[in-house]
């Protein structure tokens, strides 16, 4: 009797698995990671110190899958004996590391005391997307200007174009060749090659080139090594109506030990898009690219990878636009070197070298005043940079990088009127020819150094950042349409050579008062050279207003004075909050002024005048970004984010205009509202995981206030409010087969985005498009 | 299987980015005018060619020329026409693409009084339609 009640009693023996989860790049603790246990089906997730508790189990063999979202699936087997409790120690590899070896580590910081948005592929494919611009518009103060139906340009907290510091994999740029940036940056990569995106807002990171207003980095897919030969295989297949639009993508990556590769293409192909109110928009585009690289492990702990890309764009049609692209061809080639641990003080070696190369070519053949003009712009732009750094183990935990970076950007183009609309002269068609760069050249040389230590409850990290700009041009020639006979050449300066030194930098602490609640504080100063337009465009317009723009070689650099604040509230029951807080006071701030007819007159059919870029100073910019999102402890999950930048100029000089268009006037406005601000906006998703997260139901709230914050100086319209509703849902069926699809705007709601560029010839912005249906299919092999 | 997938997802890929604009033709007509006159037009080149017309006073004489183009390329067609009575002529200047109209004109755009001799003048100008 009593052995068959000491039998029962082992059997009956109650037991206990406690599992510590840690990122194995950084020995971090990994909350949210999602663990399911077989045989017995259960389903746990670990708490903000990675960690979980089994009770209550039977011994016996047991598995566990480990699943979270930025890390490497893993799955184990565990035997599970009576006696004492099991404790396990699981280190995940997170999926950036693992497909971007090269580029993510020490990348970017890690823990920062400003706010850092990244957005990871299996985000993306869950939407319907077909431009990183578009998506980047669902972080919070980002937002974007719409000209057409792809290459958005991004706006981060009211800071644009070359404020923001753009860049692929950790240091590579692309110069777009478009004046009125049909092709920034962003338009020569394929959403669909995207593993990660972050986004830095403020002038806080500047070892990645000179930091503005925010970094965006675009990280794409890296090759990795295997330990013996594989080959695999990505697929996407996407569908959106609406456009018609229809996207692919395919990627064969695979390699040993010493050699991997990446090789992939992408094309996407969509039609003009109808907006809810029924209106049709010249939206059409065609893209595709192909890419390879290739990685060699040199030795234990080096690495080089060859990395070399061609898009190419096609009739991308443009609403907003004098004219469309008509062809882009991109060629992006780059040769990294890594090397990891190479001593007991130095940490890591990164070397980068690369050379960019867009040929863009444009027309306005599309428009109905072609048939009296027909215009034709051809633009090279190169650039060729390099960047190596070193990183260094000093104190306890400390962390110092210095290194150094170049960046040499050419640009050179022309315009080529042919005037149909007139009588041959001298017995042929009239072709007319205009610079719109000639031989542009800016070059730079960076020397950064960043610091990052723990001292107690305090996260401190600093960087300096010095750089060297010089720039020149051709003659800058500009000549008068109507004048008979045309008048020489204007020079409105002097010279276009210019020479800056410009010194940068950010400090930055994050205290953790508990253990779920931190501040952090931020203080920065970036400064950056005025790029090629603004030293250089030749009349264009290339503005929100209808003015041609002229460079001004003489420009001076613009500082942004930027300070952060930032509260992280984390619980595992209660879930995450994160308050932010930012003032910017930017010095010589680049915009535009008018000038008189009598100095220039313009050369685009259309515009009112012409405006030359100057320093203005006193400019404020402030505002707050807000998140909430629910514990993944619960299959009901919700989010909320809330944004708002305000700008203001202290003092602005306004044109007064008579009914036919003629400056009759001026008068000095106050505080009046810079131009292009986007309104707050809220957004909140609300989701439920069904079939252990298998299948994903997600219904997505917006809502955007009505602008009514607009400048004056710059006669901007105000724009109204709007309310979206979407719907997306992801099921994965099994490891290979992963569906997504949804509804996008599902009341067909008719609504503009206060930046969308106005309809060339209307006064109203472009409409979005209405109510979208889509669906991705996505295959791993 | 792993790689026949592999090599048929390469070549489809691969097959689905091209893409050409697609030819069209296109036909100069002038028709009505029974007096010399002067043509001017953009020709498959992009240049320029002047040619004189004598109709020998028989205004039915049609003078057509085809050609094909791309789409979006220029289409250009100047006629100067010196008629004594410009009233009594019904002449038709056309642009055909494909065979459809593209542009047309059957009235003078301007008169030109130059060295004391009258001159009337159609243009009509264009891009070949995407």
């Amino acid at each position: 009797m009593l052995v068959l009640i000491s039998t029962l009693s082992v059997f009956a023996q109650k037991n206990t698995i406690k599992a510590f989860v840690y990122d194995k790049t950084t020995s971090d603790p990994i909350s949210n990671v999602e663990v399911l246990i077989q045989p017995i089906n259960k389903w746990v997730v670990t708490n903000s110190k990675g960690v979980f508790n089994l009770t209550e189990l039977k011994a016996g063999k047991y598995s566990m899958e480990f699943n979270h979202v930025s890390y490497i699936t893993q799955s184990n087997d565990y035997e599970l004996k009576d006696g004492p409790c099991l404790v396990l120690k699981i280190n995940l590899i997170p999926k950036m590391y693992n497909l971007d070896e090269f580029v993510i580590k020490g990348s970017m910081i890690k823990r920062v005391p400003y706010i850092k948005n990244t957005v990871l592929r299996e985000e993306i494919e869950q939407k319907a997307v077909r431009d990183i611009g578009d998506y980047l518009r669902t972080i919070p103060n980002v937002s974007g200007i719409r000209k057409g139906g792809t290459n958005i340009d991004p706006v981060v907290r009211g800071f644009r174009f070359s404020q923001l510091n753009i860049q692929i994999n950790g240091g590579v740029k692309i110069e777009g060749g478009c004046p009125n940036r049909m092709d920034p940056t962003l338009s020569h990569v394929d959403i669909d090659a995207i593993e990660a995106i972050e986004v830095i807002k403020g002038p806080y990171a500047l070892r990645y080139g000179p930091s503005f207003g925010g970094v965006i980095n675009l990280l794409t897919t890296n090759p990795k090594p295997y330990d013996k030969f594989e080959i695999h295989l990505k697929g996407i297949k996407g569908y959106e109506s609406n456009w018609n639009g229809t996207k692919e993508r395919l990627a064969v990556m695979g390699g040993n030990k010493k050699v991997f590769f990446v090789f992939a293409g992408n094309n996407e192909n969509y039609g003009n898009y109808t907006a809810g109110n029924g209106e049709l928009i010249n939206s059409e585009f065609r893209k595709f690219s192909y890419s390879g690289k290739i990685g060699f492990a040199i030795k234990e702990n080096h690495k080089i990878l060859f990395s070399y890309d061609e898009s190419y764009g096609r009739d991308v049609l443009f609403a907003a636009l004098p004219m469309d692209e008509r062809t882009d061809d991109t060629k992006l080639m780059s040769f990294d070197y890594t090397a990891r641990k190479i001593s007991k003080t130095i940490s890591s070696i990164d070397a980068k070298i690369f050379n960019s190369d867009v040929n863009h070519l444009m027309d306005n053949k599309n428009r109905s005043f072609s048939d009296t003009v027909a215009a034709t712009s051809y633009i090279e732009a190169d650039q060729l940079g390099y960047r190596a750094e070193v990183g260094l183990n000093i104190f306890k935990k400390g962390h110092l990088y210095i290194g150094t970076d170049f960046l040499q950007t050419k640009k050179d183009g022309e315009r080529l009127k042919n005037i149909i609309g007139q009588d041959p002269a001298m017995g042929k068609v009239k072709v007319k020819a205009e610079d719109l760069w000639n031989d542009a050249l800016i070059e730079n040389y960076g020397f950064f150094t960043e610091f990052k230590d723990k001292f107690g409850t305090f996260e401190i990290v600093a960087a300096v950042r010095l750089d060297l700009n010089k720039a020149t041009s051709d003659t800058i020639k500009l000549v008068g349409m109507s004048m008979t006979p045309p008048p020489p050449v204007l020079i409105l300066n002097d010279s276009t050579d210019s020479e800056f030194t410009n010194f940068s930098f950010s400090v930055g602490a994050t205290k953790k008062l508990t253990d779920n609640f931190s501040v952090g504080l931020s203080f920065g100063r970036g400064v950056r050279s005025p790029d090629m337009i603004e030293r250089f465009i030749i009349l264009l317009p290339i503005g929100y207003d209808k003015y041609d723009y002229l460079g001004n070689p003489q420009l001076e650099p613009e500082t942004n004075n930027e300070v952060d604040l930032t509260f992280n509230y984390n619980d595992d029951n209660i879930g995450a909050f994160e308050l932010n807080g930012f003032y910017s006071k930017v010095d010589n701030f680049i915009t535009g002024r008018i000038l008189p007819k009598t100095v220039q007159k313009p050369l685009t059919a259309g515009v009112i005048g012409v405006k030359e870029f100057y320093n203005q100073d006193n400019v404020n910019i402030w505002g707050f970004e807000f998140g909430y999102k629910t514990s993944l402890n619960y299959k009901f999950g919700a989010n909320v984010t809330a944004a708002y930048t305000n700008a203001t100029v202290s003092k602005i000089t306004r044109h007064i205009f008579d009914a036919n268009g003629n400056a009759t006037g001026t008068e000095e406005l106050t505080n009046d509202p810079l131009s292009e601000m986007p309104p707050m906006e809220i957004n909140a998703n609300i989701f439920y995981k069904l079939f252990r997260a298998k299948f994903i139901p997600n219904i997505h709230f917006r809502y955007v206030t009505s602008q009514k914050n607009v400048s004056q100086a710059f006669y901007e319209n105000e724009t109204p409010s709007f309310t979206l509703l979407d719907f997306n849902m992801t099921y994965k069926f099994n490891s290979i087969l992963t569906l997504t699809g949804g509804i996008n705007n599902i009341l067909d709601e008719a609504y503009y985005e206060h930046l969308n560029r106005r309809v060339i010839g209307s006064s109203v912005n472009i409409y979005e498009p209405g109510r979208v249906f889509f669906v991705n299919l996505i295959v791993n092999i | 299987m792993k790689k026949i997938l592999l090599i048929i997802a390469t070549i489809l890929l691969f097959a689905s980015c091209t893409k050409n604009y697609n030819d069209a033709s296109v036909m100069y007509f002038i028709k009505g005018l029974g007096e010399p006159y002067t043509v001017m037009y953009l020709n498959e080149s992009g240049k320029t060619i002047t040619e004189n017309i004598n109709p020998m006073g028989n205004s039915d004489t049609l003078w057509t020329y085809n050609f094909t183009e791309k789409q979006g390329d220029l289409v250009y067609l100047y006629v100067k026409y010196k008629d004594v009575d410009p009233a009594m002529s019904t002449f038709k200047v056309m642009i055909k693409v494909d065979d459809k109209m593209f542009k047309y004109a059957d009235s003078y755009d301007k008169v030109q009084v130059a060295n004391g001799d009258t001159s009337f003048v159609i243009r009509r100008s264009g891009t070949v339609p995407f």
